[in-house]
């Protein structure tokens, strides 16, 4: 049965039809809330969030994009939402410049997985760099790569989700390689 | 730019970045999110409930305030006792309308300003009794007044003027 077709029943209040597309989906929508706030917790939040939004919405939905990307979409905003929220929150606290906001953001963003003793042991130190390289990149360049890599998004999907054309995406994923290589460079590493 | 560093990099960035991301989701979503469906749904049939009473309160009043407009006669002109309209026979339309059984009739046809906290059953009562007055009224006899003699109250008296005399001044001419 494709999207569609449950988005039809969904539409008709078969909450099971949703359920569906919620297995679906959800890692997806995880991976995108993962990308954007960085906690897993907040990610949890946003991605549940994200689905009631898009059940009440249901009606909205005009089938014009597939019904994952209007979904990411819908996740991406949220995440973006709770993403502003707390960088709101740090400025406040913290009386942070906005030049520095970025750094706020860079700083609130935790790995996912953390590094195990296996890892420190075998280059576990340069994957440590590699992600406190991607974690201090602009906002802007961190969610393309994130996305990017995150192997569950094509370009167009990453496109409709940030809002900017797929050859924008991939010159900010050019350019965020291009920052993490110099920035590992500038720490010593392949020298 | 080493272009040989940069093909050993980019697959590590690109794998750190994937492991950033790869954190599974959370297995017990989709059970909370259907309990969060459900709640919800359960909590707008509520709504919905909630808001049908006042709703149909709303529809009782007005249908309740329909049906009492309806019950009510049209509205007759409101009569007024006009000084002016005793001139005698001449005033034929005017007197008639001031003449008794139309003004027996005149609270009838103003029954909310006369008594605002009347009931529906007097109301209904009165406008009945209005019906049935209204056939009986007769035109009234053209009502004849005599001419009153006022006596004046001014009486003019005649004033006569002297005429005035002037005497002529002699001047002596100067030195």
């Amino acid at each position: 049965m494709t999207d569609d077709d449950l988005v039809a029943r969904a539409r008709e209040g078969n909450t099971a039809a949703f359920g569906e597309l919620v297995l679906r989906h959800q890692a997806a929508v995880y991976r995108a809330a993962l990308a954007a706030t960085g906690s897993t917790a907040d990610a949890d939040d946003v991605a549940q969030e994200a689905f009631l939004l898009a059940y009440r919405r249901l009606n909205t939905f005009r089938g014009t994009a597939s019904f994952k990307t209007w979904l990411l979409t819908i996740a991406w905003n949220q995440a973006s939402n709770r993403r502003r929220a707390a960088t709101r929150w740090w400025r406040r606290i913290a009386g942070v410049a906005d030049a520095d906001a970025h750094a706020v953001s860079a700083s609130c963003f935790s790995p996912a997985a953390p590094v195990t003793p296996e890892q420190l042991a075998s280059g576990g130190q340069l994957r440590k760099a590699i992600r406190e390289a991607i974690a201090a990149l602009p906002p802007k360049l961190r969610d393309a790569l994130l996305l990017a890599q995150s192997g569950e998004y094509s370009y167009g999907e990453i496109a409709a989700m940030l809002g900017a054309p797929a050859g924008t995406i991939k010159w900010r994923v050019s350019e965020a390689r291009r920052a993490v290589r110099a920035s590992l460079r500038m720490r010593g590493h392949f020298e | 730019m080493d272009i040989g560093t940069d093909r050993v990099m980019d697959p590590m960035i690109n794998d750190v970045a994937r492991a950033m991301t790869s954190a599974p989701a959370d297995e017990g979503l989709a059970r909370r999110l259907a309990a969060r469906i459900a709640a919800e749904d359960g909590r707008r049939t509520w709504s919905r409930a909630w808001l049908l009473v006042p709703a149909a309160t709303c529809v009782l009043a007005l249908a309740v305030f329909v049906a009492r407009e309806n019950r009510q006669p049209a509205r007759a002109p409101i009569v007024q006792a006009n000084p002016d309209a005793v001139r005698g026979p001449t005033a034929g339309p005017q007197t008639n309308a001031a003449s008794p059984p139309v003004a027996s009739a005149a609270p009838v046809t103003t029954p909310r300003t006369a008594r605002p906290t009347a009931t529906a059953a007097t109301r209904s009562d009165r406008t009945a009794a209005a019906r049935l007055a209204i056939p009986n009224l007769e035109p009234p006899a053209p009502i004849v007044l005599e001419p009153v003699r006022v006596a004046a109250l001014v009486v003019v008296m005649p004033i006569e003027i002297s005429t005035i005399a002037i005497d002529r001044i002699e001047i002596p001419p100067m030195p």
